[in-house]
């Protein structure tokens, strides 16, 4: 039966190219907006390496000091001193790593300014974190103790500065200070805040030890849990260390808000003032509220076509009527035809997404960025699919059930 | 004639709400588009007030060090001293918020009743011939101000209409401080400033002045400006971040010039506009295709009726014409609900830096757009309704 069903479809679809071309054009570029969106995300908070453990990873990314009414409040990133004292000393982490923010720098080759950013880390940073090494070696924990002068770059620094030849054994000169290169690691993109840097050098490397002193300011930590089961027991050891803290203005901000986050949480947090714990719920509303937003139009245009080929075939419904076929076996053959068409837009849909998010890597427009579809973003796309297929093929279906037999072989309707 | 068009789109209500839901969904989209695109505009050609050609900014970190005020005035004074000893630099300035940089400083103050949004920057005496400011009335900040007992303020023009209207602001106080505070005397009106470049609306702003010297305050700004003689290219860089690091080793430096800066941020504001724009297209050519299927299928339809029609002495331009303005009139349905719809953001004011002329010339530009799409999707549709013959309406009754 469905055999029949899909046959008749192509032979309709065939029929009238117009109406197919229209259709298709409307399914496949809604869809390719969507799986670039989703590409977006994907990419922005799904495991991608260097962040292969981020099933088990938390971060402490920002802190919000407010007065007691919270009229007064200031935001930034975390100093070395609050990690230091409440962060590190999480007793169920597995491992925790404090960080500098990246910041940005600039070195110089034959009197060419070569931009850079440049990020202070810890040796833990390289044990949670998965680089990929194309050569060389990570900063270690040694490295950092001793205040060894090296640094890790990234391939694209690589490629700037000697391009694309082997580093090792060469150095780098940033803001007076020079720095052996012990490896090279695949650039990772400028939307994951742990990860992405150009350059890379121990924490004791920085120029005065005052970084040891602040509060607020320039650091973030990562925190490793020995398994996802203790994600919650690490929060709650935060938040009890938070309780002992010892703020550096309690008459100005006598409250602190801050935690341990995913990636995706802490984006949540940051979206509204005062909040104690992150609002991840109102931050997937705003997400799904923009994609129906964005759809509605293509859904409707989508009917109204529908609603047309079906009137078009008036006649063909007619005769099926008069020899008895029921209400519910046209509609069902109808969205058949329907889900048929939009899997096909679909998979246009996805190849030219694939074009355009090589265009948008080749571009450069988000640095380091390797926008490109998996396995998560095909089932997600193929979802979005089928709903669409359905959304836009219940309201015509509906109509053609109810067209009378008698007027329908006449050809007419109102 | 409206009558009877009326007439004949209430008997087809049902598959003509679906047009109209879809031209008001269009036009929701096309507005939201517009108003962003004429936003720009309007404010691309307001003046920015000052120049960015050959003027570079210095970012002087610190690295977190908590250093006393005399001793980072002392060292400050060496990097000056430093920096004029070129002869590629002519001006060198500070200020706390550079052009066209993301940190934004702005205060709320509650005036005669009324909430009035300020931008505020505190900058040094030479910004003035750094950065090509244009003073309109008063004067810029000197040297013998050092030993003012007030808070001396340069405001912008806009912050001058906002509080004095048509007064002269000159030597008046700003606004009323409170007990213990100093009071903000200004003496001077600039142009313009606008911070973030010009596609960023206008803002009241006022500087205040920064001293290099004063311990007590200690205003002294970490971000410094400055001009180079024309045709200094980008390899002398090099060579004042040696220089720099050099006079004071324990600070870093970051260089940039404030034309790419400038590059950079307008590529900010114009991102979202050309994403939005680009989606609008595809989302409205899609439709459009679609509005060309479902009236070539309305005609097709209709063809015993304007057979009829055509038998009963209608002229070819008539049926023309018909075909047209229903499509037309149904457009117009839609973006009458969409236009009471949109009026109510200038009504309530919900995005209040966007004026009503943006708004409204937004609403005009959408409004004769969605007419243009309507009508060039009619064109192929109402041509074929005049191709339908008397002779087959006739023959199927």
């Amino acid at each position: 039966m469905i055999r029949n069903y899909l046959l008749v479809a192509v032979k309709v679809l065939w029929r009238r190219k117009f109406f197919t071309f229209i259709s298709l054009f409307g399914i496949s570029f809604t869809l390719l907006v969507l799986t670039v969106a989703t590409s977006f995300l994907d990419h922005t908070f799904g495991p991608h390496a260097p962040e292969l453990k981020q099933d088990r990873m938390l971060g402490v990314y920002t802190v919000r000091l407010t007065s007691d009414d919270g009229s007064f409040q200031m935001t930034d990133k975390p100093g070395y001193k609050f990690l230091n004292e409440y962060v590190r000393t999480i007793p169920s982490a597995e491992k925790v790593s404090i960080f500098s923010d990246f910041t940005s720098t600039a070195t110089y080759r034959k009197g060419e300014e070569v931009k850079l950013y440049i990020r202070r880390t810890d040796g833990e940073y390289w044990e949670i974190l998965d680089f990929e090494f194309l050569e060389g070696r990570p900063i270690t924990r040694e490295d950092e103790q001793k205040a060894n002068f090296v640094a890790v770059i990234n391939e694209a620094t690589r490629e700037k500065l000697f391009n694309g030849e082997s580093a090792m054994g060469k150095s780098i000169t940033m803001e007076g200070q020079n720095f052996n290169i012990i490896g090279v690691v695949k650039n990772a993109p400028i939307i994951r805040m742990t990860p992405f840097s150009d350059v890379w050098v121990p924490l004791s490397t920085f120029k005065t030890s005052g970084y040891k002193e602040t509060f607020t300011g320039g650091f973030m930590a990562a925190i490793l849990a020995k398994s996802e089961q203790d994600l919650d027991l690490i929060r709650s050891d935060f938040k009890a260390n938070l309780t002992k803290v010892q703020l550096p203005d309690p008459k100005k901000f006598p409250r602190i808000l801050t935690g341990a986050d995913t990636y995706f949480e802490s984006f949540a947090r940051n979206l509204e003032g005062g909040a104690d714990d992150p609002r991840t719920g109102t931050l997937i509303s705003i997400l799904v509220l923009l994609a129906v937003m964005f759809i509605i139009l293509p859904t409707i245009n989508l009917v109204n076509i529908n609603i047309s080929r079906i009137m078009e075939r008036a006649s063909e419904i007619g005769v099926r009527k008069a020899f008895g076929a029921s209400s519910l076996t046209l509609v069902g053959q109808f969205i058949v035809e329907n889900i048929l068409l939009t899997i096909i837009g679909g998979l246009l849909g996805f190849i030219l997404s694939s074009l355009v998010l090589s265009y948008i890597n080749n571009t450069g427009w988000i640095p380091y960025a390797q926008f490109g579809l998996n396995y998560r973003i095909f089932i997600y796309a193929f979802l979005m699919m089928i709903i669409f297929g359905i959304i836009s093929g219940v309201y015509p279906a509906w109509r053609m059930s109810r067209l009378h037999p008698v007027e329908a072989l006449k050809g007419g309707m109102k | 004639m409206i009558r009877h068009l009326l007439k004949l789109t209430w008997n087809r209500k049902r598959s003509n709400f679906l047009i109209m839901l879809e031209i008001f969904f269009a036009f929701l989209v096309l507005y939201v588009v517009t108003t962003l695109g004429v936003f720009y505009v309007d404010n691309y050609n307001k003046p920015l007030g000052f120049s960015y050609e050959n003027v570079w900014s210095i970012v002087m970190d610190t690295q977190q060090q908590s250093i006393a005020p005399q001793q980072k005035i002392e060292k400050t004074q060496q990097l000056l001293l430093a920096l004029k000893s070129f002869d590629e630099v002519e001006e060198v300035g500070g200020m706390f918020i550079l052009p066209f940089s993301a940190p934004d400083y702005n205060n709320n103050y509650r005036i005669n009743g009324r909430k009035v949004s300020v931008h505020i920057n505190t900058v040094t005496d030479e910004l003035k011939d750094v950065l090509d400011l244009k003073i309109t009335r008063g004067r810029w900040f000197e040297k013998s101000d050092e030993a003012a007992k007030a808070n001396l303020v340069v405001i912008n023009e806009s912050l001058s209409k906002e509080l004095f209207g048509d007064q002269d602001p000159i030597g008046k106080p700003l606004f009323e401080v409170g007990p213990g505070e100093k009071e903000k005397i200004v003496v001077g009106v600039i142009a313009e400033f606008r911070k973030n470049g010009e596609l960023a609306p206008l803002t009241n702003y006022f500087f205040e002045r920064a001293s290099m010297y004063d311990t007590v305050n200690f205003t002294l700004p970490s971000q410094l400006v400055i001009k180079l003689r024309p045709g200094t290219t980008a390899q002398f860089e090099e060579k004042l971040v040696t220089r720099l690091q050099n006079t004071v080793g324990e600070w870093s430096y970051e260089v940039e010039s404030l034309a790419e800066a400038h590059r950079s941020h307008l590529l900010f504001y114009l991102t979202p506009l050309i994403v939005l724009g680009i989606i609008a297209a595809f989302l409205i050519l899609g439709v459009s295709l679609g509005l060309i299927g479902v009236i070539w299928q309305n005609v097709t339809a209709r063809a015993n009726e304007i057979g009829l029609r055509r038998a009963a002495g209608a002229t070819l331009t008539h049926i023309f014409t018909q075909i047209l303005l229903e499509l037309l009139l149904i457009a117009s349905l839609g973006m009458l609900l969409g236009v009471l719809l949109v009026m109510q953001f200038p009504l309530l004011g919900i995005i209040d830096f966007i004026s009503a002329k943006v708004y409204m010339t937004a609403l005009v530009i959408s409004v004769v757009f969605i007419y243009l799409v309507a009508i060039i999707c009619g064109l192929y549709p109402s041509w074929l309704a005049t191709k339908v013959q008397p002779t087959e309406a006739l023959h199927a009754e």
